[in-house]
C-alpha cells in the first residue's frame, strides 16, 4: 500500500519549517467612540500598495496618535484632492463620472449623495459663494476651453453648468490652454489665471493671464497679463495656492510651473488683486525665491490673518529635495522669518491646517516620531503638538471635520 | 582483430527482481571470459516504430561516451566498445520519445531491440505507464509544474485556466475570455514571469498570443519553472518561466476542435501536420480562433435613477466586452538530414479585436474603449546533433516580429451599466489612439556539450533587440523619440551526475542591457541620443537527489534579475525624469522540495511538496516627486516564503483524482520609507502584501469507463473545485474593521461529461464552469462570469 517515503516527510517537514505561520489576524478594532474633530491624511506602505488613510484626531495640539487598527481607508472611494467644507468632503470622481459628498463616521467614509458628473475633464480649481455654493473650474478634452459648474452642496443638485466665455486665445505656437487651482470670489466675481502651452512638446508660452469672471455669467470681463511667469497655482483639492484675506485682497502663488521655449522654467510668484480691482496689482509682485533664498513647493499659501502667511518651500533644487516653511508678510511681499523648529519634511500636499491665526503644521521627519508643529502667528511661536507614531509616506491633508 | 557480438543484458525497473538470478549469472561467465578477450566488443541492434517499421536515422548515443552513430535504412545499427561495462544508451529521433536504455556490454550473442514510440498524443490513454516527458520533468532538480494535456484535451479551457489550478500559481482574471490578467508564480507576478512557446518568448507571435486565449489543444506540455529556470529558457525571469511545449512527432495529424458555448463564446482550433517521409519533408500547421461577447450578467450594479435622483442596484448584462482573436501559424522544413536533424521556415500572424468594459473597478464603466492588434512573424530554426563524436548538439532559432496594437478613447461618453451614456469626458482620461508598434529581432543559440560520461555544459545565447514606438495618432503622425532595447543573455550550465543518484546543476547567466532613446533636450533645444550598456550576473544551481526509481528531494537556487525598460530608465524627458541609477529588479529565489511515487497493481500515486523562498528587491515603480515630475525608482522589496503540495491517484482508466494546496506568506520587505536605505522605517514592514491571494488549492476527480460493444468508445466523467482564501484589498493592520475591505473567498466548481469514439478520434464533451453560479471576484469589485455551459467537438486522426 501506499506508503510516504521518510525522505519525502522530512522534506515536507522543511516545507512547513520554511514558513513562519505570524498571521496576525487582529483586523483592528474600532475605538472612534465620539467623532473626530480633525482628519490627518496619511499615505503609506511600499509600492504598489500605498494606501491612504485618515487618522480621526480629537485635538492637534496635543495627544498621541497611532494608526493601526485607526486609520479609515479612503482608498476606494476618495483620494487626496477631496473639497472639504462644514465636516463634509466632496469629491469629483473622474473615472466613475460621479460628484459626491461623504462624511467620515463609525470608521469609514459614508456616501451621503453622490450624482453623475462629467461636466470637466477633472478638477482644476473651487471656490465657496456661500457655505452651500461650491463653483469648480476644470480642462476639457483638446485643451480648447475652461468648463465651470455650480453645485449647490444642500440639495446636492448642479444649479448651471457650461463653458466659461471670452477665455485669451493663445498664440499659434501655444494653442492649448491649461487653469489652475487658484480662483477666489472676490467683489462678486471670480478670479483665476489660464496659460496657454504646445501640445507637441508642452513647453508654455511666457505669459501669465489672470481673469476676471462674472458669477453666474462666467463671462470673462477683464484679462491682466504678467510675462515674468507662466505659472499657475496648483489644482485645488489637492492643494491651496490663493486666498482673500480680511482685507478682500486676494493673494495667489504660481506654483504649478513648466517649461518654456528654451528649457527654463519661470518664476514662482506671488500675485495680488487688490479689494474693489479686476486687474493684477501692478505694484506688487513677490519673486519667492529671491525673497527667501528658496522655491516654493508644490503649492501650499495659507493666510494666517493679520497680514500674515505661510508658504512652504523646497530646501534644494533637487528633484529628493526635504520642505520647509517660511512666514511672509503677504502685504509687503517680505519674509518675517523661516520656521526652523520645524524639522525638514518629506514631500507632501496640504500638509497644514490654518485656523484662528495658527498654523497646524504635518511634518513627516522621516525618524518614525512626527508630530503636529502649532505656529501661532500672535506670539510667533512654535510648539509641539499631536504626536503621530509611524513610518508613514506622507502626510498629504489636514481638514477640520466638525 | 575479430569481433565478439556482446550479450546484452537489459537493466529494467519492471523486470529487475525476475532477472536478477540470470544477471548475476551470466555477468560472472561474461566476467571470466573477459579475460580472454579481444579489446573491441561490438552491440548490434535495431530500433523500430511501435507499428514494427525500422526506423531510418535513429541517433545511437552512448552516455559519457563520444560513441554513436545513426541506425540505418533497416533500422539496425552498430555500436563497438573498447571495453565491458554496463552503459546507457540513447535512442533519439526527432518524432519520437527519446528512449535511454541500461546495457551491460560483454560478449554473447544478443541483440538488441528498441522501440522508439510516437511523441504524438495518444489522447484515449488515460493511464499511461512508464514516465512521461512530463514525470521525468518532474523528478528534474527544478521546481517544476509539468502539465500533460493529454488527459484534458476535451476541455474547453483556456491555458491560463489550465495553469491556475497548479500549485504555486495564480491567474487574477478581470472579467471573461480575452480579458486582462495577472499571472503569478510564488507570489511573484508582472514583468516578473516570463512566457514561452517551445522556448521563444510568446509575445514574438504578437499581443493575441496570451495564456487566456490559446485553447489547450495547441499545447502538449506546459511547463511552468518557478523562481528557478534552465538556462535553455534564456531570459530575465524574476519569478519564473512558463513554456509551451507544442507536439513534435513526426506522424501526419489532424487535430480540429470547436467548442460553443455561453456568452456566445465560439472557440475554435486547428494543428495538423503532413509528412512526406521518402524526402524527410514536413508541414505543419496551427490555427485559432476565438469569439466572445462576455455579455455574462453583472449582479447588483450602480445605476442612476433620475426619477428617485439616486443610485439604484440593478442585474444588467455586460454590453462592451466582446473579444476576438485569431493566430494562425504554419512551418515548412526538413528532418534528419545528414546536415540538420531539423530545418524549419515558419511563418505567423496574429490578430484579435477587444471591447473594454470596465476600468480597475466595475463602477468605471465603458462604452466606446476599443483595443486590437495584429503580429506578424517570419522564423528559421534549426537543430543538429551527433557532432564532434557524438558529443555537441546544436540548436539556433531567428525569428523577426512586428507588433502592432492600437488603444483607443474617442467617443467623450459617460456610459451607464444599462447601455445609457450622457456626453462626457474621454473614458480612459485621454482621448486618443495611442498606436504601439514594436519592431523585434530575436534570435537564440543553444548548445550541449557532453565532456564526459555524467558530464555535460550547456551554453544558451538569446539576444533579443525591440524597439518601442508609442503616439497618439490623433495628435502626431509618428513617435520621433523611440527608445530601443537590447538584451544579450548568455547561460551556461553544467550538469553533473555526482553519484548515480545525484544530478546537479550549476548555471551562471550573463544579462547585458543595451537601451538607446531619442529625446528632446529642452535646454538644448534639440532631439539627442542617449545611450548606456550595462551588465549584470546571475547564478544558480538545481540538484535532485534520487532514493529510488519513484521517489528523491531537490532543491534549487538563482539569484536573478527582471532587466530595466527603456522608459523606466529614460523617462519621457518632460514629466518622467531619467532615472541612471536605476537598478533591475532582483531576486534570490530558493526552492526545496521532494517527490514520492508507488504504484500496485492498477493504481499509482505520486506526491510532490516543495518549500519556497523568494526575496525580490528594487521593485520598479513611478514615484511622484513635489515637482509633479516622475521618475522610476527601485521603491519596493518582498519576501515570500510558502509551500505547495500535490498528490495524484489513478486506478487503471477508471478513475483519478488530484489535490493540491499552496500557501505563500508574501511580506513587504521595504524597510525604510520609498525604499530609501534610511530614515524612518516603514509602517509596512513585514506586513503582509495585501491584495494577493495566499491560500488556495485545487480538486480533481475524474471517473471514466471504455464502453463494451463500441468501437473504442469512453465516456469520462470531470469534477473540479478550486478553492481561494480571502484577502484583504489593502494593508490590513492599519484600517479601522469598517473600512477594511476584502476580496471574498472563491469556490468555484465546474464539472464536464465527455464522450469518445474510435479511441479518441471523434470527441463530444459537455462542460458546466461556475456551476453553482457563485458571484466571483479575482480583484476588488470586478466580477467574473457566472455559471456558463459548453459544448466542444474534437476531431483527432493520426
Amino acid at each position: 500500500m501506499f506508503k510516504l517515503s521518510k525522505a519525502l516527510l522530512g522534506a515536507m517537514l522543511v516545507a512547513l519549517s520554511f514558513v513562519s505561520c505570524s498571521d496576525n489576524n487582529s483586523g483592528g478594532d474600532d475605538p472612534q467612540a465620539e467623532p473626530s474633530s480633525f482628519a490627518v491624511w496619511a499615505q503609506l506602505g511600499s509600492w504598489p500598495n500605498t494606501n491612504y488613510y485618515i487618522m480621526g484626531v480629537s485635538s492637534l495640539s496635543t495627544g498621541s496618535f497611532k494608526l493601526e487598527g485607526n486609520g479609515i481607508d479612503v482608498t476606494t472611494l476618495l483620494n487626496n484632492s477631496v473639497i472639504t467644507r462644514g465636516g463634509f468632503y466632496y469629491f469629483y470622481n473622474t473615472t466613475e463620472g460621479k460628484f459626491g459628498k461623504y462624511k467620515i463616521e463609525n470608521g469609514a467614509v459614508t456616501v451621503v449623495k453622490e450624482f453623475p458628473f462629467t461636466n470637466m475633464l477633472s478638477l482644476a480649481g473651487h471656490t465657496w459663494i456661500d457655505d452651500n455654493t461650491l463653483v469648480m473650474i476644470g480642462g476639457v478634452t483638446g485643451a480648447k476651453a475652461v468648463n465651470y459648474a455650480v453645485i449647490n452642496t444642500n440639495t446636492m443638485t448642479t444649479t448651471k453648468t457650461g463653458i466659461v466665455t471670452g477665455l485669451p486665445s493663445g498664440p499659434e505656437s501655444h494653442p492649448l490652454i491649461r487653469v489652475g487651482g487658484d480662483i477666489q470670489y472676490k467683489d462678486g466675481k471670480l478670479y483665476f489665471s489660464v496659460i496657454h502651452y504646445n501640445g507637441s512638446d508642452y513647453t508654455l508660452y511666457k505669459q501669465l493671464n489672470t481673469l476676471a469672471v462674472s458669477y453666474p455669467d462666467f463671462a470673462v470681463t477683464k484679462i491682466s497679463t504678467d510675462t515674468r511667469t507662466a505659472g499657475l497655482g496648483n489644482t485645488s483639492g489637492y492643494y491651496a495656492t490663493s486666498f482673500v484675506d480680511e482685507a478682500g485682497d486676494m493673494y495667489f502663488l504660481t506654483s504649478w510651473n513648466g517649461l518654456v521655449a528654451g528649457g527654463a522654467s519661470t518664476k514662482k510668484s506671488i500675485y495680488r488683486i487688490k479689494k474693489g480691482a479686476d486687474v493684477l496689482d501692478p505694484t506688487y509682485y513677490m519673486d519667492v525665491e529671491a525673497e527667501i533664498g528658496f522655491v516654493p513647493s508644490s503649492g501650499l499659501l495659507m493666510n494666517l490673518g493679520n497680514g500674515k502667511a505661510i508658504i512652504k518651500y523646497m530646501t534644494s533644487t533637487e528633484t529628493t529635495a526635504k520642505t520647509r516653511f517660511s512666514i511672509i508678510n503677504i502685504t509687503t511681499g517680505k519674509e518675517l522669518r523661516k520656521l526652523t523648529e520645524v524639522p525638514d519634511a518629506a514631500s507632501s500636499e496640504r500638509n497644514v491646517y490654518v485656523e484662528g491665526g495658527k498654523a497646524y503644521i504635518a511634518a513627516l521627519s522621516g525618524t518614525g516620531k512626527d508630530y503636529i508643529w502649532v505656529y501661532d502667528s500672535a506670539t510667533d511661536k512654535v510648539t509641539q503638538g499631536l504626536q503621530l507614531e509611524g513610518g508613514y509616506t506622507s502626510f498629504s491633508r489636514i481638514d477640520k471635520l466638525n | 582483430m575479430h569481433h565478439i557480438l556482446a550479450r546484452l543484458i537489459l537493466v529494467s525497473g519492471m523486470y529487475t527482481g525476475s532477472i536478477l538470478f540470470r544477471f548475476f549469472t551470466i555477468a560472472f561467465f561474461c566476467l571470466a571470459t573477459f579475460v580472454n578477450a579481444q579489446n573491441q566488443i561490438t552491440v548490434l541492434g535495431g530500433v523500430s516504430s511501435a507499428a514494427g517499421e525500422p526506423l531510418e536515422g535513429v541517433t545511437v548515443s552512448v552516455k559519457g561516451l563520444s560513441l554513436g552513430t545513426k541506425t540505418e535504412k533497416d533500422g539496425q545499427f552498430t555500436l563497438k566498445f573498447t571495453k565491458p561495462g554496463t552503459f546507457t544508451l540513447i535512442f533519439s529521433s526527432v518524432g519520437y520519445s527519446t528512449v535511454e536504455e541500461k546495457v551491460r556490454v560483454e560478449s554473447g550473442s544478443s541483440k538488441l531491440q528498441i522501440t522508439l514510440q510516437s511523441s504524438t498524443i495518444d489522447f484515449n490513454e488515460v493511464t499511461v505507464r512508464g514516465k512521461g516527458e512530463a514525470q521525468q520533468l518532474r523528478e528534474q532538480g527544478f521546481s517544476v509544474n509539468a502539465i500533460d494535456t493529454k488527459k484534458i484535451a476535451n476541455t474547453t479551457a483556456d491555458l491560463g485556466q489550465i495553469l491556475n489550478r497548479s500549485t504555486g500559481i495564480k491567474v487574477r482574471e478581470q472579467g471573461g475570455v480575452g480579458s486582462d490578467f495577472e499571472f503569478s508564480i510564488n507570489g511573484l507576478s508582472g514583468k516578473s514571469v516570463k512566457l514561452f512557446l517551445d522556448g521563444i518568448p510568446l509575445d514574438i507571435l504578437g499581443s493575441a498570443m496570451n495564456l487566456n486565449n490559446i485553447p489547450i489543444n495547441l499545447a502538449q506540455r506546459i511547463e511552468v519553472y518557478k523562481g528557478v529556470a534552465p538556462v535553455e529558457l534564456g531570459s530575465d525571469a524574476l519569478g519564473g518561466s512558463v513554456n509551451i511545449v507544442t507536439n513534435k512527432s513526426l506522424d501526419n495529424y489532424l487535430d480540429i476542435s470547436h467548442s460553443y458555448g455561453s456568452f456566445q463564446s465560439h472557440q475554435s482550433a486547428l494543428t495538423g501536420q503532413y509528412v512526406y517521409k521518402p524526402a524527410g519533408l514536413v508541414i505543419k500547421g496551427s490555427t485559432f480562433f476565438n469569439y466572445s461577447k462576455n455579455n455574462y450578467l453583472m449582479k447588483g450594479v450602480e445605476v442612476w435613477d433620475a426619477g428617485k435622483y439616486e443610485y439604484v442596484k440593478r442585474d444588467f448584462r455586460r454590453f462592451h466586452d466582446r473579444y476576438q482573436s485569431l493566430m494562425g501559424q504554419v512551418e515548412v522544413g526538413l528532418v534528419n538530414k545528414k546536415w540538420a536533424d531539423v530545418i524549419f521556415l515558419g511563418l505567423g500572424y496574429s490578430t484579435y479585436d477587444k471591447q473594454v468594459q470596465t476600468g480597475v473597478r466595475q463602477t468605471i464603466v465603458y462604452g466606446g474603449v476599443v483595443k486590437d492588434g495584429t503580429g506578424k512573424n517570419v522564423s528559421l530554426r534549426y537543430k543538429k546533433d551527433s557532432l564532434l563524436n557524438n558529443r555537441l548538439s546544436i540548436g539556433v532559432y531567428g525569428t523577426y516580429s512586428y507588433d502592432h496594437y492600437v488603444l483607443s478613447d474617442t467617443t467623450q461618453r459617460k456610459y451607464s451599466w444599462d447601455g445609457s451614456y450622457v456626453p462626457g469626458n474621454p473614458e480612459t482620461g485621454s482621448y486618443r489612439m495611442t498606436r504601439v508598434n514594436r519592431p523585434r529581432i530575436f534570435t537564440r543559440f543553444n548548445g550541449n556539450y557532453n565532456l564526459a560520461e555524467n558530464h555535460d555544459l550547456n551554453l544558451n545565447y538569446t539576444f533579443d533587440q525591440v524597439e518601442n514606438q508609442t503616439y497618439n495618432s490623433l495628435t502626431s503622425s509618428g513617435d520621433d523619440m523611440p527608445g530601443k532595447l537590447g538584451k544579450q543573455i548568455v547561460g551556461l550550465a553544467y550538469q553533473m551526475k555526482l553519484f548515480p543518484n545525484w544530478t546537479n546543476t550549476f548555471m551562471t547567466k550573463y544579462y547585458g542591457i543595451s537601451m538607446n532613446k531619442r529625446q528632446y533636450d529642452y535646454s538644448l533645444s534639440k532631439t539627442v541620443v542617449l545611450r548606456d550598456f550595462q551588465n549584470y550576473f546571475g547564478y544558480g544551481l538545481a540538484s535532485v537527489y534520487k532514493l529510488d526509481n519513484n521517489s528523491g528531494i531537490k532543491a534549487s537556487y538563482e539569484h536573478t534579475y527582471r532587466l530595466q525598460d527603456v522608459n523606466e530608465v529614460y523617462g519621457d524627458g518632460y514629466q518622467v525624469l531619467n532615472n541612471m541609477t536605476l537598478k533591475p529588479e532582483a531576486s534570490d529565489n530558493v526552492n526545496i522540495g521532494g517527490f514520492y511515487g508507488a504504484n500496485s497493481g492498477r493504481q499509482d500515486w505520486f506526491v510532490e511538496a516543495s518549500a519556497f523562498y523568494r526575496s525580490a528587491k528594487g521593485f520598479i515603480y513611478a514615484n511622484q516627486y513635489d515637482n509633479n515630475q516622475l521618475q522610476y525608482q527601485n521603491l519596493s522589496n518582498v519576501m515570500v516564503k510558502g509551500f505547495d503540495a500535490e498528490a495524484k491517484y489513478n486506478y487503471g482508466n477508471l478513475f483519478n483524482a488530484l489535490l493540491n494546496i499552496t500557501y505563500q506568506h508574501a511580506l513587504d520587505n521595504t524597510r525604510f520609507v520609498n525604499n530609501s536605505g534610511s530614515g524612518a522605517v516603514s509602517a509596512t514592514y513585514k506586513n503582509r502584501i495585501p491584495n494577493q491571494p495566499w491560500l488556495y488549492g485545487n480538486l480533481d476527480l475524474g471517473l471514466g469507463k471504455n464502453l463494451q460493444n463500441t468501437r473504442g468508445g469512453r465516456l469520462q466523467f470531470t469534477w473540479s473545485t478550486q478553492y481561494t482564501h480571502w484577502y484583504y484589498r489593502s494593508w490590513e493592520g492599519f484600517a479601522t474593521a469598517n473600512s477594511l475591505a476584502t476580496i471574498p473567498k472563491q469556490l468555484v466548481h465546474n464539472v464536464m461529461l465527455s464522450y469518445s469514439m474510435q479511441k479518441g478520434r471523434y470527441n463530444a464533451s459537455l462542460e458546466c464552469r461556475n456551476l453553482t453560479d457563485q458571484l466571483v471576484y479575482d480583484n476588488f469589485r470586478l466580477q467574473k462570469p457566472g455559471r456558463a455551459i459548453f459544448l466542444k467537438l474534437r476531431f483527432f486522426i493520426i
